[in-house]
């Protein structure tokens, strides 16, 4: 499908652009946004200096001294894209190994209480869908993930943790995620994955990107866990 | 060669100008809260603008060089102290081996102690700045300690004859404790409401006491948008004012998440965010808006003081 959505492009300080393709988070709106950073990286626009994916919006940061906002925008406004090219190109799929519930997920008793499902149909829920990577944030190598069954949803806990381990699986509202280093946090934990999604060692630092798609495979207690 | 931490100071850490083109990896700018200061002092010792050097915050910091160095300390009123001798700030300074080097802080928040060479720890995605809250980059992510030794990037001409080069007074920002920070209205300003948005750049807002390199919070008349709360998680840059439910809003500073939730009603320009990040807790600040023309205007002006400098000291 051609451009001939309404983008919008707002100012976001003096060196930023925000991009928003559409109001509501669909499984297209994420598409559209990861054709459109993938045109514009392709693009090479002197002056952009980052494109931030996110829900339904892009934010390209640019060098003011070397582009003007007006001119940017017109060359944003003038890019081809499809929707298709992400999916195409990028997608990848990856499995990660899920120890669920215990000292690796203490909040699994408490969102099967919340969701009035069993903890056996939280895991089961869990892992049946296939989810895919919108975008990553709040965190580095924080991955964003849509496709989590609304039977799951369970609030954020009321008082955050001081500490949540890397490796963390968690629900807060319609989402899950996991967390890439140890920090605090406020997302239910219900299991823990020892697979490494975010070493700054490593080029690139991150696992995951925008467009992956996930599986999580649920390991028992005592089984070792080989994450890649 | 290296430096030796004597007094680690409070929060004390290695900072240059910022990973740049990582945020879609979650991964923030991080990088000097004053980045003109950390180029200032870089270029008065010769070397490139955007190399490490250590971030003070106003605290007591004492390092001894174990070689001959070129060093300069620049931030607002900030100075120098070379083995108890007293030197301005923004200016470059020989420190020989075994003498005691101490930045003596001034108003501004930040100091920046720049060494000829430049402190050489790991580059972690583009940048040696430090990440406290992923506990990378600088020196193993984290801030500095006593007994801590800084290796200095080796330089095979030492610079010394650029001793005594002062960075011109007039061409400093316009640092203060209270403070005017131009802003762009910020993109859901409207949200907000007219009169809501008149009373943001009314009224003088008091730096809050959680105030850190991630944001600083604004203490002053409550801002709550006329429509829901929060807003689907979007990119943010370093400057940007949310408005969180609590209604006092928040300036993101150098180590900011890459994408945020909460309403933007303005963002603040490159060129006053390095003044604005200079306030202590208590200080005082107002916005006014200004035109996307008239920020570039300024952020080019910021730049050619610094070019300016950079040729001045080649001939």
């Amino acid at each position: 499908m051609e451009q001939a959505f309404d983008i919008r492009n707002q100012p976001l300080g003096d060196s930023a652009v925000l991009v928003t393709l559409s109001e509501n988070i669909t499984p297209e709106t994420a598409d559209r946004v990861l054709a459109l950073d993938q045109a514009l990286r392709a693009a090479q626009i002197e002056g952009v200096v980052d494109c931030v994916p996110a829900y339904t919006s892009l934010l390209v940061k640019y060098d003011p001294a070397k582009i003007e906002f007006e001119h940017l925008t017109k060359k944003i406004l003038s890019i081809k894209f499809r929707s298709r090219d992400a999916n195409k190109t990028e997608s990848r799929r990856i499995e990660i190994l899920v120890r669920y519930g215990g000292d690796q997920g203490p909040d699994l008793e408490n969102v099967a209480g919340l969701t009035g499902l069993t903890t056996e149909e939280v895991i089961r829920l869990h892992c049946s869908a296939e989810y895919t990577v919108c975008f990553i944030g709040f965190l580095p190598g924080f991955p964003y993930l849509s496709g989590m069954d609304p039977r799951l949803a369970a609030s954020r806990l009321a008082t955050p943790r001081q500490l949540v381990p890397a490796g963390s699986v968690g629900i807060a509202g319609s989402q899950t995620g996991i967390y890439p280093l140890d920090s605090p946090g406020g997302w239910r934990i219900i299991g823990r994955t020892t697979l490494t999604i975010f070493d700054p060692r490593c080029e690139p630092p991150v696992l995951l990107k925008a467009g992956d798609r996930i599986k999580f495979i649920p390991v028992a207690g005592g089984e070792e866990i080989n994450g890649s | 060669m290296a430096l030796e931490v004597l007094e680690p100071g409070f929060g004390t850490t290695i900072q240059d100008l910022g990973r740049i083109g990582y945020g879609s990896m979650g991964i923030p700018e991080s990088g000097a809260m004053d980045p003109f200061a950390l180029q200032a002092a870089n270029l008065l010792v010769g070397n490139e603008r955007g190399a490490a050097a250590i971030e003070i915050p106003i605290s007591n910091f004492k390092v001894r060089s174990d070689r001959d160095c070129l060093v300069s300390c620049a931030g607002p009123e900030w100075m120098l102290e070379i083995n108890g001798s007293l030197f301005p700030g923004w200016m470059s300074v020989v420190a020989r081996a075994g003498d005691l080097i101490e930045p003596i802080p001034g108003a501004g928040r930040w100091g920046y102690l720049a060494v000829s060479g430049g402190i050489d720890v790991p580059v972690v995605a583009g940048s040696r700045s430090t990440f406290l809250r992923g506990k990378f980059g600088g020196l193993n992510g984290r801030t500095l300690q006593t007994g801590d030794s800084l290796n200095i990037l080796h330089k095979s001409d030492p610079t010394l004859d650029l001793a005594g080069r002062v960075f011109p007074r007039e061409q400093l920002n316009d640092y203060g404790h209270s403070i005017i920070a131009r802003v762009i209205p910020g993109p859901q300003k409207e949200s907000f409401g007219d009169e809501a948005f008149d009373r943001f750049t009314n009224s003088t807002f008091r730096i809050g006491s959680r105030s850190d390199r991630m944001g600083y919070t604004l203490e002053g008349p409550l801002f709550q948008r006329v429509q829901p709360a929060d807003i689907l998680s979007e990119g943010v840059i370093p400057g940007s004012v949310q408005v969180p439910a609590d209604g006092n809003p928040v300036v993101l500073m150098s180590d900011a998440q890459t994408t945020g939730g909460y309403a933007k009603i303005a963002a603040v320009i490159r060129s006053d965010l390095v003044v604005l990040a200079q306030l202590n807790p208590g200080d005082q600040v107002s916005f006014m808006v200004a035109s996307l023309t008239h920020a570039r205007e300024l952020y080019l002006a910021r730049q050619r003081a610094l070019q300016d400098f950079d040729s001045s000291g080649a001939d």
